[in-house]
């Protein structure tokens, strides 16, 4: 059945994955972290067994076996994953370095019509130099923004998961 | 999926030509790279969770109350169960509701009430600029606007922002709100205002005044606005609202041509820092021809029912002693103070209340089990009213 043009148009636009406001692409966060690196594609596909060792290490529940990574030429990994801020997914990019500190925290698709503050600088800004030995919990070492509390607590157990699957699963490839 | 299979299928077949690849081996190696590249989007794509544009989410609070005195009534009660429902339409355009049931059970013969919170429709043009429009929360103080049980001390709302601010306060209208230079939020816009006619109880100020959606009188419009500054720990900010209430006599006739403005504003700061959450409100309001108000709507038992000036202040200080995995302890005190100015008439023997110039002072914990549930514990002492004195116990959620 062939639809007319404007009937298809409209579905067109509205079509899936249209829904969030992009704000930064991978290829933008991979640079706005890591300046001048390249980027290998080297997704991780974790065992049962890390499942729990990140999820023992974070406390935070590892819905998925599999996480979108990069090496990076200069050393170090670069993510990118989803967590829900209130009711909505959050996508962002975490550059861990080779040290494992936290390098960088950029925000690539968001939402929400509240909460938006999570992409302040000044917000993402507590995240860098941490590592998996630090807390990195909400109100504790990471600052909440009133308003955005969701979305700031679910980014922050974000990045202490990855911080845990880094630690526990990359750091010695 | 129809979208990523058409960019796969672009990309194999692209890829070689747009890298402009000089030999064979070029080639390959740009084939490679791209080979890479839709690996990781697979890998995202498997790794994505299912996403739906419609979304559910709730919120509720399950309170007993035992008063000292047994001249009121000691009671528990499922005060609040709330459903929110949202949906973007797309990337700009989307709904947001909530759907409240107080008191368990709504008909006519029970206390219960079926009522919408929210319902608004937004379209988002950037950051710093959205539009919405429909039944929406007037942001003025820290609780109207956030008000799920576990993001507040105390098992009730506070009284300032009960009394002084009719907590939870919404009015139909459109409104312009975003974020400014990453530290600013801002919202305002013209709405529904009160209704002078409504007003039959000064003990809770204007409250019964505001009209929440339901066939408003809005002869009289009102205008708010609000400035938040937000950087992480701190909030601080304020808001006013304002607009005649008499709705030229469509309630009641004898107002009409009384204007009686109502002007509510407020100042309020939140600073969490080392473990302490430290917050405090101040809000005062005015009510313009209250005493032409009172002619009108006066009766026997209430003979002046519309209250001339409101004010009141909390501050309050909470400090975290126990925190570890999801569990966090919370001990917190509140001191409250809250002032209904009421018209008096010495001839008639009619003097201001004085439990309406109230000293609240409220001391309690907050018990987190998860980010999202609480149990809360506080005893509240009321320096003129000692029959409200009471122990709360509270449950709270919101997901």
């Amino acid at each position: 059945m062939r639809w007319p043009g404007f009937i298809a148009a409209p579905i067109a636009i509205v079509s899936p994955s249209a829904l969030a406001t992009v704000y930064l692409s991978v290829e933008q966060a991979q640079q706005a972290i890591f300046p001048g690196a390249s980027f290998t594609a080297a997704p991780v596909s974790l065992s049962d067994e890390e499942r729990r060792a990140i999820e023992k290490r974070s406390q935070v529940s590892v819905r998925s076996a599999r996480q979108q990574a990069w090496r990076v030429s200069s050393g170090g990994w670069f993510f990118v994953d989803q967590v829900i801020g209130k009711h909505e997914l959050i996508t962002y990019a975490l550059g861990v370095g080779i040290d494992g500190r936290v390098r960088g925290i950029e925000i690539l698709e968001y939402r929400e019509n509240y909460g938006g503050e999570v992409r302040y600088a000044s917000w993402r800004g507590q995240f860098v130099g941490k590592t998996a030995a630090d807390p990195v919990k909400l109100e504790q070492d990471i600052r909440n923004i009133s308003g955005a509390t969701l979305s700031c607590r679910h980014v922050t157990e974000g990045v202490r998961r990855l911080l845990a699957l880094h630690e526990t699963v990359l750091a010695g490839r | 999926m129809f979208m990523k299979r058409s960019v796969f299928v672009c990309a194999l077949a692209c890829a070689p030509w747009s890298a402009h690849a000089q030999t064979i081996e070029q080639k390959v190696d740009a084939l490679q790279q791209e080979v890479e590249r839709l690996k990781a989007e697979v890998a995202r794509t498997r790794t994505e969770p299912a996403e739906s544009a419609t979304s559910v989410f709730g919120y509720g609070e399950f309170n007993y109350n035992r008063f000292r005195d047994d001249a009121r009534t000691s009671r528990a009660d499922l005060r609040r169960f709330v459903l929110g429902f949202g949906h973007r339409f797309d990337d700009r355009l989307s709904f947001n509701s909530e759907l409240e049931i107080e008191h368990a059970i709504a008909s006519a013969d029970d206390h219960g009430e079926i009522e919408m919170e929210q319902a608004y429709l937004n379209y988002r043009f950037s950051d710093a600029v959205n539009v919405k429009g429909g039944l929406f929360l007037i942001p003025l103080g820290i609780l109207n606007v956030t008000h799920e049980p576990p993001t507040y001390y105390g098992v009730e709302r506070n009284d300032v922002e009960t009394r002084i601010i009719p907590t939870t306060w919404r009015e139909l209208g459109f409104g312009v709100h975003g974020l400014l230079a990453e530290r600013f939020k801002y919202d305002a816009g013209v709405t529904t205002g009160f209704n002078a006619a409504k007003l039959d109880d000064p003990s809770v100020g204007i409250r019964n005044a505001h009209q929440e959606g339901q066939l408003a009188d809005a002869k009289d419009l009102s205008i708010y606005g609000a400035l938040n500054y937000q950087v992480p720990g701190l909030l601080a900010g304020g808001g006013v609202f304002t607009g005649d209430t008499g709705q030229n006599g469509q309630s009641n006739a004898l107002l009409k041509g009384v204007a009686a403005r109502l002007t509510l504003w407020d100042v309020h700061a939140k600073y969490s820092v080392a473990g302490w959450d430290l917050q405090a409100l101040y809000a005062q309001g005015r009510l313009g021809d209250a005493d032409r108000v009172n002619a009108v709507t006066s009766t026997a038992a209430t003979p002046f029912a519309a209250p001339r000036a409101l004010k009141g202040w909390y501050g309050q200080a909470a400090y975290h002693v126990y925190r570890k995995g999801d569990i966090d302890i919370a001990p917190f005190v509140r001191l409250e103070r809250f002032e209904i100015r009421q018209q008096e008439d010495a001839a008639a023997g009619l003097l201001q209340d004085p439990k309406n110039l109230e000293r609240v002072r409220t001391i309690g914990v907050n018990v987190w089990l998860h980010p999202q549930v609480v149990v809360k514990s506080d005893m509240q002492r009321y320096s003129e009213d000692h029959t409200r004195d009471r122990f709360n116990i509270g449950l709270g959620y919101m997901f």
